[in-house]
């Protein structure tokens, strides 16, 4: 009960601040979710799987390429290439 | 481990700045995305100007982007964050512009080199009037601030035109191109907007 609690209480934070939640059993497979996709990033770092790609930044006046923006995107084994949306959040959490 | 994201991303795409540049590639810039938690630690100097010494590359060259609520969450502390790093040389983006609780009289202390209009007021161009105003509005800002301005999320030739009509220096979206592995990105493409 207490592990559900904590979810809870992880939720309404992450709400932000003087909020509360209630505790579903979807709230503890989304616990789960995020502490298997934050194992999964660990072993990504290590096998070098995440990848830079490019953007293309164009001047409007001349239309030229004038620059390029390095976004980050995980080569996952079974997944393919994910979105640093879809894990960044769970990479923020200090471990 | 999100620092350790950042600090891989920003030493690849400092590597690679500095390949392109050997190859004769003219780039005014190669922008990196720093994460709110990252750029609150006093760290970030020390970990820019490690990067740029073992790549070499000219500071000039890379520009940090940070997202406005990042900036605005502790404004002290971002202000002296982002002296420590103009000194380095390095160009600074406030990302997401117009999605944050910005306080001008804030935003005109920063010392920052460019504006980023959200894709969120990019999506109704040319014809939701409130967009079109947001984003009438951004420009002028930001040139009269001494800024570039750069539109994110440019799908469609009608964005683009309606953004080059009203003097937006920069922009990026599906309609340039998607994101792309560094070998397959096409220097010569130059879209004609007219």
């Amino acid at each position: 009960m207490l592990r559900n609690a904590d979810s809870a209480l992880f939720k309404a934070k992450s709400a932000g601040r003087d909020g509360y939640a209630l505790y579903t059993e979807e709230l503890t497979a989304h616990a789960q979710q995020r502490v298997e996709i934050a194992f999964e990033l660990r072993r990504a770092l290590d096998q070098q799987e995440l990848r830079i790609h490019y953007q293309p930044v164009h001047d409007l006046k001349t239309g030229r390429l004038v620059g390029v923006e390095a976004l980050v995107r995980w080569a996952h084994p079974q997944r393919g290439l994910v979105s640093p949306a879809a894990f960044i959040p769970i990479a923020s959490v200090p471990g | 481990m999100i620092a350790e994201i950042d600090a891989r991303v920003m030493q690849q795409a400092c590597e690679q700045m500095c390949q392109w540049q050997a190859a004769g590639v003219v780039l005014s810039f190669v922008a990196v995305n720093v994460s709110s938690r990252l750029f609150a630690r006093r760290e970030l100097y020390q970990q820019v100007a490690r990067v740029l010494d073992a790549t070499g590359l000219d500071p000039a060259y890379l520009e940090l982007e940070v997202t406005e609520s990042a900036v605005m969450d502790d404004p002290e502390v971002s202000l002296e964050q982002m002296h420590r790093l103009r000194e380095l040389g390095v160009r600074l983006a406030i990302d997401d512009f117009g999605t944050g609780y910005s306080s001008l009289l804030r935003l005109k202390r920063l010392p920052l080199q460019k504006l980023k209009i959200d894709q969120g007021f990019v999506t109704g161009l040319p014809w939701d009037e409130d967009d079109a105003a947001i984003v009438r509005v951004i420009i002028a800002l930001a040139q009269s601030m001494g800024m570039q301005v750069h539109a994110e999320g440019i799908e469609q030739v009608g964005q683009a035109g309606f953004l080059l009509e009203h003097d937006c220096d920069l922009g990026q979206g599906y309609w340039f191109g998607r994101p792309l592995p560094a070998e397959q990105l096409d220097w010569m493409c130059e879209p004609d907007i007219r």
